[in-house]
């Protein structure tokens, strides 16, 4: 295999956050300077702004915009927490420290500036990313991690401490967390030729076990359940910058059909970002003509599964015909399948037989 | 069965006559009459025959047994009630059931019962409404006497100890009666001496105490004084027994009610403890005295008319009325007799009892005398009435109200209300009452009072108040005739009138407080807002200057004056 090298944009990106945020700040400070009242204005991200956008391939944000303006009596103190939370990002990133959503709760009361709860202070954030267009990601906030990376990749790191090392994701049989560190790395090189995402961890395992990377030169990628957004901006990166096809096995049931559409075209929740969607993802199974074809073990799908198919049925990102002839068969048999119920036909018939006959089959 | 009864056909229509009995019933007892009484309201129901309100309407057809003191043995006893009756057994009968509110009753209602009959069948309405009583004692008219003696208990309850329109017994000497005096004879035998003089040259004291028997002062000692200095005024002095430590808080309100109220005296008060209480007056201002006057038509009664014409000296019912009476004149007087029947050249000496309550009932009935003007009241005034809250509850905030004069059955009254809020006026998680009549507290049922029936039924939250406020409210009623319900003279009575002026005054020194208290919320709020912006405004600068890298913070004191000024934005 050809050996690449990438640089990806992470440095530049660093940069380009720090000065939004300063841009930010030089805002609100000159209005205040010249003694106005700061204001801010940021897209509207109520339900009907959200609109699909075909050519992206995701969730956008229409054109209505909300003004908050700190002379308004009720959003002087979301203005207040939003600047605050600007500055702490902007400590974070310049510090190059990281920090978690819970962190942000709890630090704002450093500054007096409490937060209701939880929810209220995840809000601010997400108004912060809506306004500078950025992720919180970007601000380095971070999510609890669970999912992990492993294959013939090696990354670069630019945390401190960390800057210049190099390490290649195949050297620990666990996989690597996609966790901060990782995810601001830049990738040197890899010999893989596909990305192979995976719901579940120990179907994860046990393709690390069989070989999977080396017989498909595959990375494998752990979503854990709902790929977080690190995770589907990590995918992104593989896919763009180097470019990998990507691949992505999950349950055969609505939900994990929707983990894998999360990935290729992200959710309405984050519709005020970009660069977390994977539009050339394939979802490769399991699909409801997998059970039927494969003679699966299956359960019943249960209510809450028919609810969730049918508000599928109606989702804009659901328009492709193997998205629409999949949920009418799971309609049709009202059956769903999980990964692991291959193993009927032996441990490694999945490895052996099935995924080789679906990567050929979604390439 | 046979029985022999005197049956009443109709007015003075009594007949002694014998017939068959029906069977029982399975709710039905039948039974033997022992004894009866007469009593005068048979007489009565023998006289008005089915105008009476306990005898139906078809008595000529249907005739009904009379007699209702009644007592006897039971023969039969239907299924119904054997397990509470036993044939032998003796009885008597309650005739005023009140069974649900019916009228019926034995010896006016009833074709087969009834106390003059040999055999009476018992219908299941008595034994329902438990009226038929078994009876232990050894002869039976002791228990055809047990009601007239009832009659006669009730009698002297009505008159002494029961409020009227209720069945509550109050036991003893009421408190708050106003027999101060009486009551310091009765608990110590000690006289009372009065010493009063009007700024003459004599001063008299007087050491008297009350012939109880005969309701007439004896006069134990008296003495003419000199009054050098012209000293005006009345001291009474008397001797009581009481528990003081359980009457005091009770005294002291009266102390600082009365001065609440009477803002123009001086009281000074030292208690059995030594303890000196004393309550300046705020105002030499006093309000105006009241005229005398002369009674309303309408608020008349027979007594007062029979008072009124012995000592009259006129000969003519013209005359009598013109000079007697409030607001009547000559024509008013020559209507009225026109409207009433009578001849204004009649000898108001000469009424016949008759005539006179049917006079006072026409009096009641004519509907052109003219109001009574409120010149004979004396109300506080709303200055008066706001000083003394000011200086007895100490508010933050109080309002007054004086109403105009009314009236009720030919008695002018004025309602004067208060309220007071905050300062010194406690909570309670009630509305505080304060209940005057002619100037004096009323301390006690509180929840029996118009007043009280009045505040529970108006719609608080619209006047912005709730019961959890430090808020006190006052009533004055001021009234030639303070509608009392009871003879403690301890609440005022619902009365239509009464209760609408009460409202009306309320009402209006409701809306006033709403006004300060959206006045205060408006204050409050915009305090509360500037405390925002004075929290927020400066973080918001100290962040935005660290986000911008600058080194100087920029002003926003600008800003807060703005918001000082012209309020903030609303959403």
């Amino acid at each position: 295999m050809e050996q690449k090298k990438h640089r990806s944009s992470i440095l530049e990106r660093k940069k380009e956050v720090l000065e939004s945020l300063a841009g930010l700040g030089a805002s609100i400070y000159d209005q205040l300077d010249t003694g106005r009242f700061p204001a801010i204005d940021m897209p509207s991200r109520s339900t009907e702004n959200i609109t699909y956008d075909k050519q992206l391939r995701q969730f956008i944000l229409g054109d209505r915009r909300v003004h908050r303006s700190s002379r308004n009596i009720r959003h002087l103190k979301p203005f207040t927490q939003l600047t605050w939370a600007a500055f702490f990002s902007n400590e974070l990133a310049s510090q190059r420290k990281t920090s978690t959503l819970r962190d942000v709760y709890y630090s704002a009361q450093a500054y007096e500036m409490t937060f209701q709860d939880q929810q209220e202070s995840n809000n601010i954030i997400t108004d912060l990313e809506t306004v500078l267009g950025l992720s919180r990601e970007d601000f380095n906030i971070f999510p609890e991690e669970r999912s992990a990376v492993f294959g013939d990749l090696t990354i670069e790191y630019t945390v401190p401490g960390y800057e210049g090392k190099t390490l290649n994701l195949d050297s620990h049989p666990d996989g690597v967390l996609i966790g901060p560190a990782l995810t601001s790395s830049e990738f040197v090189k890899t010999t893989a030729d596909k990305v192979i995402a995976i719901e579940k961890g120990g179907l994860f395992t046990r393709f690390i076990e069989e070989n999977v990377h080396r017989k498909h030169n595959a990375l494998l990628v752990l979503t854990a359940g709902q790929a977080p957004r690190a995770t589907r901006h990590f995918i992104k990166r593989l896919n763009s910058e180097l470019k990998l096809p990507v691949y992505i096995f999950t349950d055969g049931d609505p939900w994990g059909m929707h983990i894998a559409m999360v990935i290729i075209s992200g959710s309405a929740n984050a519709a005020h970002l970009r660069e977390l969607t994977t539009p050339d993802a394939k979802w490769s199974g399991v699909w409801a003509t997998d059970i039927v074809n494969y003679k699966l073990p299956t359960d019943p799908l249960d209510e809450m599964d028919m609810k969730r198919l049918n508000e599928l049925q109606r989702d804009p990102r659901y328009v492709d015909p193997l998205w629409r002839r999949e949920i009418k068969t799971f309609m049709k048999i009202r059956r769903k399948a999980e990964q692991e119920a291959f193993s009927r036909y032996g441990l490694t018939y999945i490895v052996d037989e099935y995924l080789p006959a679906k990567l050929e089959e979604t390439k | 069965m046979k029985t022999k009864a005197v049956r009443i056909y109709g007015k003075k229509d009594l007949r002694l006559e014998e017939f068959e009995l029906p069977e029982i019933k399975e709710n039905e007892i039948l039974a033997r009459v022992v004894s009866d009484s007469i009593c005068m309201s048979s007489h009565k129901a023998a006289i008005q025959g089915a105008d009476h309100k306990r005898v139906p309407d078809d008595i000529h057809i249907n005739p009904t047994i009379i007699g209702h003191e009644f007592a006897g043995i039971i023969l039969e006893v239907g299924k119904k009630w054997e397990h509470k009756f036993r044939p032998g057994q003796k009885f008597s009968v309650q005739p005023a059931m009140q069974h649900k509110g019916t009228l019926d009753a034995p010896g006016y209602s009833f074709r087969f019962i009834g106390g003059n009959a040999t055999h009476v069948i018992i219908p299941d309405i008595i034994m329902e409404a438990d009226s038929l009583l078994p009876y232990e004692g050894e002869a039976f008219f002791p228990a055809s006497l047990s009601e007239p003696m009832s009659c006669i208990v009730g009698a002297f309850h009505a008159s002494f100890h029961i409020p009227p329109g209720t069945y509550n017994h109050e036991m003893g000497i009421k408190r708050g009666g106003k027999m101060a005096i009486l009551y310091g004879q009765i608990t110590t035998h000690q006289p009372a001496t009065v010493t009063s003089s009007t700024g003459i040259t004599k001063i008299y004291e007087y050491k008297l105490m009350i012939d109880i028997q005969k309701n007439r002062p004896l006069i134990m000692d008296r003495k003419v004084l000199i009054n050098k200095e012209q000293w005006r005024g009345t001291v009474v002095e008397f001797t009581l027994e009481g528990d003081y430590l359980r009457a005091m808080p009770k005294i002291l309100d009266y102390f600082k009610q009365t001065a609440m109220v009477n803002p123009y005296a001086n009281l000074t008060f030292v208690d059995p403890k030594g303890r000196l209480y004393k309550f300046t007056r705020v105002t030499k201002d006093m309000p105006a005295p009241p005229q005398e006057t002369k009674p309303h038509p309408y608020g008349v009664d027979v007594e007062l008319l029979q008072r009124l014409m012995q000592v009259t000296p006129y000969k003519t019912m013209q005359e009598f009325l013109k000079n007697h009476f409030h607001r009547v004149g000559e024509i008013t007087a020559q209507k009225f007799l026109e409207f009433s029947n009578l001849s204004p050249s009649k000898n108001p000496k000469k009424l016949s009892h008759e005539e006179i309550v049917r006079l006072m009932h026409m009096l009641k009935k004519y509907k052109e005398f003219l109001p009574p003007d409120a010149s004979c009241l004396s109300p506080l005034g709303e200055e008066l009435l706001k000083a003394g809250i000011l200086e007895q509850l100490k508010p933050e905030f109080a309002v007054v109200h004086q109403r105009r004069p009314a009236t009720y059955a030919g008695h002018p009254f004025i309602i004067e209300t208060g309220i007071a809020y905050g300062g010194e006026v406690p909570k309670r998680g009630t509305f505080i009452l304060y209940r005057f009549a002619n100037r004096i507290p009323l301390l006690y049922d509180e929840a029996s009072d118009i007043s009280m029936r009045v505040i529970t039924t108006m719609n608080w939250r619209r006047y912005r108040v709730t019961p959890d406020m430090p808020i006190a409210i006052l009533v004055h009623i001021c009234s030639t005739k303070v509608p009392y319900k009871t003879v403690g003279k301890e609440f005022i009575a619902d009365r239509p009138e009464v209760r609408r002026e009460i409202a009306n005054g309320l009402r209006e020194v409701a809306r006033q407080i709403g006004h300060f208290m959206s006045k205060r919320e408006h204050v409050d709020r915009e305090k509360k807002r500037l405390g925002i912006f004075n929290k927020y405004l400066p973080k918001i600068a100290q962040f935005s200057t660290k986000l911008a890298g600058k080194e100087k913070l920029p002003d926003v004191e600008k800003l807060l004056t703005s918001v000082r000024k012209h309020g903030a934005e609303e959403a």
